[in-house]
């Protein structure tokens, strides 16, 4: 809003009566600029996009001639698939073990680091490494410390003798393990964020806080914690979208098992797309997936305004 | 003015244009199988490969079998999970190489994606008698040809050699029975080794079933048909090596299958089910004598099953004659022995199994691999494998490790039929 405003009135007074020359030629300008960007979009985006929702209404095999089918695609989904069901309870497990942890635990360590301790460049580094590792070689590592007489199973025998659970062979264990080695994965990409933001804080406000008698709990949770509603949201938002559609941490480290335990809409779709070659009712989940993701995203939005502070 | 302008205008479409050729750049590798623009000459073959000796040897392949058929073949590749999904989204843009690999167990899950080879094989110049006969009808589906072999083995019994002496233990040899390999496996169950590797897939169980109850998962019909007390009782015994009987780990997760030779290497199992394609990168990794046996003797004696690989032409090449001649190269007298000897592939062509005896020095493995081969069914599959496999992977890990029952996991399956 603001930026609009802020740019209508450089328009106005900069160019008060614009030749026609020059605006046609930014226009130009504009749309060779635009070009590239736009070219790549409609590639690779909405066309791919508006394809699958296409395939959706279609009996896609992989081999063989697709044939309209309606909407029996979502029919099938919501009524008869027995997996279905499952991968949405799955994934919604997932989301709300996996975002809330995701975000405390980076948000507490950009805390932990944000005062002027020592190295604490080195940490910020350190803590944004399992970031910028592959997801496929984390989660084979932790496939190993995972599995029974693995590194987790030794320690535990050692230190209390009693062995860990098969935390992948359990269908008890196996989503939390995923979420585990998720939130291992995951938070350095926030704690960036957030520690970003912790700096930005003006230390005048804590300052004039601490004169009025608040401790530091109370300095984080009124002063500091409202000027990081934004990066907050930010993140939120993000990782709310990318742990629905997670996938390559259970296609790893258990391949959807024990039984469906950690089957997630992604796996599914997958499975149901290249495994079982079923290209039009892979594409239906992926519509649906696209909804809720749409709709929970609209409702953050909207739900902002509560209590996301975006000025100082 | 204009100076600015051109100036603008250059980059945007210099942006623009450098898009467009990185796009048709794009567009052109992933069509790389269609051949528009190559001469009349160029197949492009794809093959699952996991190391750059493997593709060393494929490539060397390629040139045996393009020598062979006037042709020049380029070759693809990705490692083996990759190119069950790669091959199937180019098989679904249309988008396949002319020359395509298969392995027997999913012939029938992509038999509509080749041509027919019966109809070439006057041509090919290729006897089918010169191929071993379980392995060439596993590539048929239906009567239909869908490659010629080009490796293929019985599944048998390794076993750690070392650590079957160290527990002064007889090796096991023609005619040991499931007693016997129960009683090993628990002598050779102690501290953090197990005596026997149970794994989550098809391939671990079904030569126990046909030593037990002479049955495969699939019928000679082409059904699947696990709900029968055949199965039930096999299965049973299976899950009992690791709930009751204790000599096999739990089943650490559904896709552990490629763990199963991991374990048996790292000394961790000291019984494994696996085939004569594992066995050279076996003997030269472990740091134990590596040996194989006939599987133990059943109710159903001495039996198993055997599966392989081939390559194909697609019903997409454009010149299917010529591709065809080059299948009939990679399979070739002179590819085969090349392949036999490199130690990549125990030969589908009987009289080169030879080149892998000799030229690996496994002259001790060729009573139990022949007698195996005797004693095998071809592996039957169905056109849904692949979603058995995953299905069976996923519910053998709470059936055998004693929290699910068998009967769910029987029906779970099923439900892929």
């Amino acid at each position: 809003m603001a930026l609009t405003g802020a740019v209508r009135v450089t328009d106005s007074r900069e160019s008060p009566a614009p030749p026609r020359g020059p605006r046609r030629g930014d226009g130009r300008a504009a749309t060779a600029f635009l070009l590239p960007g736009a070219i790549g979009f409609v590639a690779f985006t909405a066309f791919p996009i508006l394809a699958s929702l296409v395939m959706s209404f279609y009996d896609w095999p992989v081999l063989g001639a697709p044939s309209f089918v309606g909407l029996a695609n979502f029919a099938e989904l919501f009524t008869t698939d027995p997996v279905f069901k499952t991968a949405l309870l799955n994934t919604a497990v997932f989301v709300l073990l996996y975002v809330p942890v995701n975000i405390m635990v980076s948000m507490g360590l950009a805390v932990w680091i944000s005062p002027r301790i020592v190295g604490r460049r080195y940490y910020r580094v350190l803590f944004f490494v399992p970031a910028v590792t592959p997801m496929v070689g984390n989660a084979v590592v932790f496939g190993l410390l995972y599995t029974p007489r693995g590194l987790l199973d030794s320690v535990s025998q050692t230190l209390f003798g009693v062995g860990a659970p098969n935390f992948l062979g359990s269908s008890t264990w196996a989503l939390p393990a995923v979420v585990m080695m998720s939130v291992w994965q995951g938070f350095g990409y926030n704690l960036l964020v957030f520690s970003a933001a912790l700096d930005a804080v003006p230390p005048s406000l804590t300052e004039a806080a601490a004169i009025d008698g608040a401790g530091p709990v109370r300095q984080f949770f009124s002063v500091v914690l409202p000027l990081l509603s934004p990066s907050l949201f930010f993140a939120t938002v993000l990782t709310l979208i990318s742990s629905f559609q997670v996938f390559v941490q259970p296609y790893i480290l258990t391949g959807g098992g024990p039984g469906n335990s950690t089957t997630t809409l992604v796996m599914y779709l997958y499975q149901s797309g290249f495994q079982n070659f079923r290209l039009g009712f892979a594409s239906a989940i992926a519509w649906v997936l696209f909804v809720i993701i749409m709709v929970l995203t609209a409702v953050q939005f909207l739900g902002q305004k509560k209590w996301v502070h975006y000025d100082q | 003015m204009a100076p600015t302008f051109s100036r603008r205008q250059l980059l945007g479409l210099g942006g623009g244009a450098a898009t467009a050729l990185a796009l048709s750049a794009c567009g052109g590798g992933s069509s790389a199988g269609s051949g528009s623009d190559s001469s009349a000459t160029d197949l492009s073959w794809f093959m699952w490969s996991a190391s750059t000796a493997e593709v060393d040897a494929w490539k060397e392949v390629a040139g045996i079998a393009g020598e062979a058929s006037g042709s020049t073949i380029s070759f693809q590749t990705a490692a083996w999970n990759d190119y069950w999904t790669k091959l199937t989204s180019q098989a679904a843009s249309r988008q396949t190489t002319d020359l395509v690999s298969i392995q027997s167990l999913r012939a029938p899950q992509f038999a509509d994606l080749f041509v027919d080879l019966n109809d070439h094989l006057p041509a090919m110049g290729v006897s089918e008698s010169d191929f071993d006969a379980s392995i060439l009808d596993a590539l048929k589906v239906d009567g239909k040809l869908v490659a010629l072999p080009y490796d293929f083995g019985p599944l048998v019994v390794f076993y750690n050699k070392t650590a079957f002496e160290q527990a002064g233990l007889p090796l096991p040899t023609a005619g040991w029975t499931q007693d016997e390999f129960v009683t090993a496996a628990k002598t050779l169950t102690k501290g953090n080794t197990y005596g026997f590797f149970a794994g989550a897939v098809p391939d671990s169980i079904i030569p126990w079933a046909m030593s037990q109850h002479g049955v495969q998962a699939v019928t000679a019909d082409g059904a699947l048909d696990l709900d029968n007390d055949e199965w039930r009782d096999t299965l049973n015994w299976y899950r009992g090596l690791i709930t009751t009987e204790k000599v096999a780990a739990p089943i650490p997760a559904a896709n552990s299958q490629a763990s199963a030779t991991n374990q048996f290497l790292a000394g961790n199992a000291a019984m494994n089910i696996d085939g004569p394609w594992s066995l050279i990168n076996a003997k030269a990794t472990a740091d134990f004598e590596v040996g194989i046996a006939p599987m133990p003797v059943g109710a159903s004696g001495s039996r198993t099953v055997s599966a392989g690989s081939g390559f194909g032409v697609s019903a997409a090449a454009e010149d299917p004659e010529l591709a065809a001649k080059a299948v009939a190269g990679l399979t070739g007298v002179e590819a085969e022995t090349y392949l036999g000897e490199q130690g990549r592939a125990f030969p589908a062509r009987t009289a080169q199994q030879s080149s892998w005896y000799e030229g690996n020095d496994l002259g001790d493995a060729q009573q139990v691999i022949d007698a195996m081969i005797a004693a095998s069914e071809p592996f039957r599959a169905t056109a849904k494998w692949t979603q058995v496999n995953n299905e069976w992977a996923k519910y053998a890990v709470p059936a055998f490790n004693g929290d699910g029952s068998v009967d769910d996991f029987i029906a779970r399956v099923m439900a892929q039929a």
